[in-house]
């Protein structure tokens, strides 16, 4: 249980104390009423801004854990803002292998008002109304829902199948709405996506926070593979390759992310500007910012040249704007002096080739430009789809041609929509301590103004958005029913997945269909142990998978001690588990090298069937017997070996 | 050995040509081949069997820092083959350096040679013809290949021109098994097809899926084709020698200096070590093979800071760099150029320069080479400053640039630097005309001899060519010594057949580099600049991760003997052999003085300031003591293995194995070495036949770059992309520190378990092979012709088992 506490100094810190459970949840209720009260807390004024990101957990009363991450800034005052939360099923135990997250919300942002989503619906229409900043928490739907990965990804191949097949052939006036509309939330949900993903990073690699043992699981990590590969196949790869996907596309981000630091900064030095890349807490960069010296525009007015090859602003040399700038200004000490320095442009690093202008601090005008012409020529082609098929044909020759050219060279006029790093900048923004406040004001106020999807979020209102998406979430869990239910509802679901194969389940699904959703099939409370340790099995499981599917000798390979452990857990339960285990126990005999590992593999395998043979069909618990691909599945188990 | 070579090549071109199909053919013959394999029987027979595993880049410290790594969930071992092999049953080197700079193509070559390295960088210019030879360029060998017009990549014909065989050369064809790399005779067209196959055919729906979402790419079905075919030779085939060679490492650790790249790689290549281990296990003669990890050079790639470019290209470009057309031999950020696609195998490529200057809009007027290879140094060639300034007279003469000269003085000058020419190039010239005789006495020969192979073909095909651009090179330096005023200035003859474009010229010395001639101004005045300093003093603005602001750590130029030694012998000092001189400021620079002592040669480290050399070649230096902040700053290390004190030490000659021991752990590892190695002059070696020996030597002279420039830590040179990852070339521990692991069976002796703390570089890797190798042979021919190599390198001995070490070789 964490009990908050007010410090002499001003700040709110969390403690963990063991309490009986009547009063933990009393507290807790308290704890968090007060959290939400104190959370703008004015301390005592504080010249350096520093930056803490903390995870705080609150135990729900049905067997979850709210977990959420917030970053401290402690810049004048003490702020408390809460930038993600995710429900883990504890199934109400203290062991953290069975763990599983199952919803995570991104407190960032707000689901988009009813005037957002009406405007979203018009075609060519870039501008945003500005988000809902008062959200209402009972509806707070998850960012993930870890149940349901694939549903979205039906929505969008069925919404891709309606629109190709049912409303393209109709008139344009009925297919445009909703075109225009499903493009746009196809947008929104990248931008929510990239967020999300920039958060999740922040907590897997932030030193400060202790990282809970489900961020590191596979489970985990197929979700991550499926939710931010942008691929729709996803959903249906083998978790290893899943896995092997995420992994290369982590290098490949971090190789992308580190060339265009690279090229910024060659460019930078070239054209004499300073180079300034902005971190993550965990040293990642992800963004860059350019400045000029403000006596290095009096030194060069007019003479030097400028080439604005990947940097797409105006020359420094010849802006009289620069010469007389009266706005911000930074001073810095380098080998040749004091300089002070004059913010130019904002960069994503995050591109597949060049880094992407996000905002230029001269010309409002000069990313959004840029963003435009990319939607404009999106939405062209889905309006000259319905002119003849010779200027159809014209229109897709023209821009592949033009998209070849410009992606080739790197012209920052066609790369991905920039709306999800300027997402990721306003969290930045809010987490970095590099900065300064005016400065982060500035770029705010800037961000602001690429808002070219009426969907999109509004940046200034990320803390106020975030504390009270938290507080209704808070209440929502702890009082409302919804949470509550909807975590009972997976469970039990889970559950029916466990007992019942794949015609039964429909049986079910079609009563329920019949009885207007009146009906829902519900499993025993029995069976919830059974349920808990089912989850206790797959996570052994898993491993010894994973063990099993391994080259070489086992022993070389892996920590005996670990391989021990489940195998222990196999030996004790052999009696409730499938055959695929028994198979795995005897994969493992048959490679293990030291006794020690082979007599316990051995006693496994002896536990399942004295006889040493293994039973045809498995437990009625355990559905779906994992293809393993390995020797001795398909022909009948021998004893083992002596 | 030679004879032997020849008739490899004899025996190896008719197989692979008879083997040349239609890829598709390919791909069924490849389908077919695992029903024609060699049997165990075969493999039962040898005496013993040698399997290497050549990871290009693999630097021994991320091999060693991951060795004991588990995953954090599941404790699964990063390296448990390499551990398990390696480091429990085998033999590793943790101080094994790259001898010399640590790039691919001279590494490889000391590795598959074991002699000094006859290939001296990555990239080769020469300056008579122009020509660059780009010896890490797969892309136009295959395509050569196709069009059937080489037969083996282009360093092993050059070292077939310089009459050096490589260690594989002494395995009979049909008992070596070679992957595609630098230095190999056959090329695997088996492998290609399966890499389509692997590419192209899967085997379920999901793997369809997998690689539509983005899974495995061409370059690991590349690498798994080539592996598969590796492992199934060692499984089944009787080859006593087999290789497999992987750049993975080099291009994962370039590019990303990531702890999930390091992880990859190292993951990667223990699979790869697992796999062939175990295939070895298979092969029925475990105990008498021996497997060896070994890789050219390191890399300096630390996940703490990103490796940061200067662009030399482009710096010599500006007016104040001397406004030089460069000629690279990739195109500077060919990623995004259009133009690469047009010419995607061109092997130099020129950047143009956009200052003005006297060679303004003629581009095709090249006056710099760079070589950037390892991007962690790069070799400079500048055209000769006296053919700038023999070319700066005859624009003028011809008015095409207007000065206020005198036609009577320009005249005047014009044979002042003919007389000049003549005395550089004059002999040369007689020699070449000489060399160029006994050339096309050889040609001829071969054009008359009947059954040539295909080989012997396109090596008359090569002389030829090389006849006809040296003859051209001759006739063209003949005709400049020759041509008089009065013709320049009637246009009687052009200036572009006096002094065509591509001619570089000879060698610059210091004094020309220190007062190189880049233009003229209008009263008829030279501007020069001098290239040291000026490289040397270049400063960043935006570095990162403290990355020092000067990029250029030191620059390195060898002094002739002849020329240096007055000054030598006026501050107390001596040599026998061209001192190196090194120069990171006017006030910070040292002399990197050879002497033999008995047949051995010892090397002096001498710090010195302001050494310039006047217009009669005299060289001036001032001697200054040893202090922090010299090049290679060994005096200051921490890690110099010196007992006493260090002047003392500092002060004297010591021989190779000495330095060895001193410098192993210091920040620059061994670079006085390495700088002597790589600054020498071209060594003479037997070359084809003694008539051609002298022309090949002269082309390698002409290739010796004029400047050698090594990049500070962190930084690097590359123009054609970005490396944020990491670069070698240099002599930092990281990139200098190679890997060399080796595991035995029970029956070759071999240590277990065993870290040799002793020193040793790249030139003791194959000596100490075949000492390993010697007790299990029978006396064969083959290892009668190993025996009998004069190996220059030192044998490690000491990874056999003591009865074995002691025995007499
Ligand atoms: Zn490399």
């Amino acid at each position: 249980m964490w009990i908050l506490y007010i410090e002499q100094d001003g700040r709110v810190s969390c403690r963990r104390r063991k309490l009986p459970m009547l009063s933990r949840t009393f507290l807790e209720l308290i704890a968090i009423f007060l959290a939400c009260l104190c959370l703008p807390l004015r301390a005592a004024p504080d010249t350096t801004a520093s930056v803490e990101l903390r995870s705080q957990t609150v135990s729900l009363p049905y067997g979850a854990d709210l977990v959420t991450l917030s970053y401290r800034v402690t810049a004048g005052q003490v702020k408390e803002i809460p930038l993600v939360a995710v429900l883990v099923d504890t199934l109400g135990d203290q062991d953290p292998e069975n763990d599983l997250p199952r919803y995570v919300w991104i407190l960032t942002t707000a689901p988009p008002s009813v005037p957002q989503r009406l405007l979203s619906l018009v075609p060519f229409f870039y501008f945003s109304p500005g988000t809902n900043d008062h959200p209402d928490g009972n509806a707070l739907p998850p960012f993930i829902d870890i149940a349901h990965l694939d549903r979205s990804q039906w929505k969008r191949i069925s919404w891709y199948a309606a629109q190709s097949f049912l409303l393209n052939p109709q008139p344009w006036f009925l297919w445009s709405l909703p075109a225009a509309g499903s493009a746009n939330w196809y947008e929104y949900e990248r931008v929510r996506a990239a967020t999300g993903e920039l958060l999740m990073a922040l907590w897997k690699n932030a030193n400060e926070v202790d990282k809970p043992l489900w961020l590191d699981s596979p489970e985990w990590r197929e979700t991550e593979a499926i939710l931010f590969g942008r691929s729709v196949v996803r959903g249906y790869l083998r978790s290893r390759q899943l896995q092997e996907l995420r992994n290369e596309q982590l290098r490949r981000q971090r190789s992308r992310l580190a060339r265009n630091w690279e090229l910024l900064r060659q460019r930078a030095e070239e054209e004499h500007l300073f180079f300034d890349p902005l971190a993550l807490p965990s040293g990642e960069f992800t963004h860059a910012l350019l400045w000029v010296a403000k006596e290095d525009v009096e030194r060069h007015w007019r003479v030097r040249p400028f080439n604005h090859r990947f940097l797409n602003i105006r020359s420094p040399w010849r802006d009289r704007h620069l010469k007389g700038w009266q706005g911000y200004v930074k001073e810095v000490e380098t080998e040749e002096g004091t300089h002070h320095l004059i913010p130019l442009a904002i960069y994503g690093l995050d591109f597949p080739k060049i880094p992407t202008l996000l905002v230029d601090f001269r010309d409002v005008f000069n990313p959004k430009k840029r963003e435009l012409s990319r939607r404009i020529k999106g939405d062209g082609i889905r309006y000259a789809l319905e002119r003849s098929p010779l200027w159809n044909g014209t229109y897709r020759m023209g821009t592949w041609i033009y998209d070849f050219f410009t992606g080739r060279t790197g012209v920052d006029y066609n790369q991905p929509s920039r709306l999800s790093t300027a997402a990721q900048l306003g969290v930045l923004l809010l987490v970095n301590d590099q900065l300064a406040p005016d400065m982060k004001v500035l770029i705010q106020e800037e961000l602001g103004r690429l808002k070219l999807n009426p969907l999109t979020l509004d940046f200034e209102g990320f803390p106020r958005v975030a504390i009270a998406q938290h507080a209704a979430l808070l209440k929502q869990a702890l009082q409302g029913e919804g949470l509550r239910q909807r975590l009972l509802q997976d469970r039990q679901r889970d559950q029916v997945r466990l007992k019942h194969g794949l015609g039964k389940r429909f049986l079910f699904q079609l009563v329920r269909f019949a009885s207007l959703g009146q009906y829902r099939h519900r499993e025993p409370e029995e069976f919830r142990a059974a349920y808990i340790f089912h989850r206790k099995w797959r996570h052994h499981q898993d491993f010894l998978r994973e063990v099993a599917d391994s080259e070489g000798p086992l022993e070389l390979v892996w920590d005996p001690q670990r391989i021990h452990r489940s195998l222990q857990f196999v030996l004790e339960n052999a009696d409730r588990l499938p055959e695929s285990t028994g198979r795995l126990a005897q994969v493992l005999l048959e490679r293990a090298q030291t006794p020690e590992l082979q007599s316990l593999a051995h006693r496994c395998l002896l536990a399942f069937r004295p006889s040493g043979e293994l039973r045809a069909s498995g437990p009625q618990i355990l559905p779906r017997p994992p293809s393993l691909g390995l020797p001795g599945q398909t022909e009948p188990v021998s004893l083992p070996r002596p | 050995m030679k004879n032997a070579s020849t008739e490899n090549v004899r025996r190896r071109s008719g197989g692979l040509l008879g083997r040349r199909c239609l890829f598709i053919g390919c791909v069924a013959v490849s389908l077919a081949a695992s029903a024609l394999a060699g049997s165990q029987g075969e493999a039962a027979r040898l005496p013993w069997r040698v399997v290497l595993l050549k990871f290009d880049g693999l630097p021994f410290h991320l091999v060693d820092d991951n060795i004991d790594r588990l995953d954090s969930r599941t404790a699964r071992r990063w390296m448990p083959w390499t551990r398990h092999v390696f480091y429990e049953n085998g033999v590793r080197f943790p101080h094994f350096f790259t001898r010399g700079l640590s790039i691919s193509a001279p590494a490889w070559c000391i590795l598959d040679t074991g002699r000094p390295p006859a290939i001296r960088f990555s990239v080769e210019f020469d300056r008579a013809t122009g020509a660059v030879e780009d010896y890490l360029n797969f892309a136009t060998f295959y395509w050569d290949m196709l069009r059937r017009q080489r037969i083996y990549p282009r360093p092993v014909e050059v070292l077939d021109e310089l009459g050096v065989p490589l260690f594989s050369d002494v395995f009979p064809a049909e008992r070596t098994y070679s992957s595609i790399q630098l230095f190999q005779r056959s090329l695997r067209w088996m492998v290609l097809a399966n890499v389509a196959r692997r590419q192209f055919f899967h085997a379920s729906p999901r793997e369809y899926l997998y690689q539509a979402a983005g899974g495995m790419g061409f370059k690991n079905a590349f690498f798994e084709a080539n592996e598969r075919e590796f492992l199934y030779e060692i499984e089944h085939s009787g080859k006593q020698y087999l290789d497999f060679f992987s750049a993975m490492a080099d291009k994962n650790l370039h590019n990303d200096n990531g702890p999930g790249a390091a992880r990859h790689v190292v993951e990667e290549l223990d699979q790869v070590v697992g796999r062939t281990f175990e295939a070895i296990q298979k092969s029925g003669i475990s105990d008498r093979t021996i497997l060896v990890l070994v890789s050219d050079h390191g890399m300096n790639t630390r996940s703490d800071r990103f490796s940061q470019g200067f662009n030399l290209v482009r710096l010599l470009g500006l007016p104040q760099g001397g406004a030089h057309h460069v000629l690279t031999k990739r195109r500077t950020l060919s990623n995004y150029s259009l133009k690469i696609l047009v010419r995607p195998l061109a092997t130099s490529v020129v950047n143009r320069s956009q200052a003005g200057g006297y060679l303004k809009d003629k581009p095709e007027y090249v006056t710099a080479m760079l070589d950037l290879d390892g991007n962690e140094r790069a070799s400079l060639h500048l055209r000769s400053s006296h053919l700038n300034r023999l070319h700066l007279v005859l624009l003028q003469l011809q008015k095409k640039i207007r000065t206020r000269r005198s036609p009577s003085s320009l005249a005047e000058e014009l044979r002042v630097l003919q007389n000049g020419l003549e005395a550089k190039v004059g002999r040369q010239l007689v020699e070449l005309e000489e060399e160029l005789g006994n050339l096309s006495e050889t040609l001829s020969s071969l054009k008359e001899a009947r059954d040539l192979t295909p080989a012997q073909k396109f090596q008359r095909d090569r002389f030829e060519s090389y006849r006809e651009a040296y003859e051209a090179y001759r006739q063209a330096l003949s005709g400049l010594l020759r041509a008089r005023p009065e013709e320049v200035a009637d246009g009687k003859v052009s200036v572009r057949q006096l002094l065509p474009p591509g001619i570089f010229g000879p060698s610059n010395g210091i004094h020309e580099l220190q007062e190189y001639v880049v233009d003229v101004d209008m009263e008829g005045r030279y501007r020069t600049l001098d290239y040291f300093q000026f490289l040397a003093g270049q400063r960043v603005r935006n570095t990162r991760g403290g990355v020092e602001s000067k990029p250029v750590d030191f620059v390195a130029t060898r002094v002739p003997v002849e020329q240096a030694l007055p000054a030598l012998q006026a501050a107390g000092l001596g040599a026998d052999e061209d001192p190196v001189w090194l120069y990171a400021s006017p006030e910070s620079q040292a002399l990197i003085l050879a002497q033999s002592f008995s047949g051995e040669t010892r090397l002096r480290y001498v710090p010195v300031a302001q050494l310039r050399q006047d217009s009669s070649g005299a060289i001036s230096f001032r001697r200054i003591p040893f202090q922090p902040g010299l090049p290679l700053r060994i005096w200051e290390d921490p890690d110099l293995g010196v007992t006493g004190r260090r002047e003392e030490w500092l002060g004297q000659f010591h021989g190779e194995e000495e330095w060895r021991w001193a410098l192993y752990r210091t920040r620059y590892s061994l670079g006085i070495l390495g700088l002597y190695e790589a600054c020498q002059r071209p060594r003479t070696l037997p070359g084809i036949s003694p008539a051609l020996a002298r022309f090949f030597r002269r082309r390698q002279l002409h290739m010796d770059p004029d400047l050698q420039i090594f990049a500070a830590d962190g930084w690097n040179f590359d123009v054609k992309d970005f490396n944020p990852g990491g670069n070698h070339g240099g002599f930092f521990q990281a990139s200098a520190r190679a890997t060399l692991m080796i595991w035995g069976g029970e029956r070759t002796g071999l240590r277990r378990g065993v870290s040799i703390e002793k020193p040793y570089d790249s030139l003791s890797f194959l000596p100490t092979l075949v000492d390993i190798l010697r007790p299990l042979d029978g006396g064969s021919e083959m290892m009668r012709r190993l025996s009998a190599v004069p190996w220059a390198g030192q044998s490690a001995r000491e990874v056999l088992q003591a009865e074995l070490a002691q025995a007499p070789p």
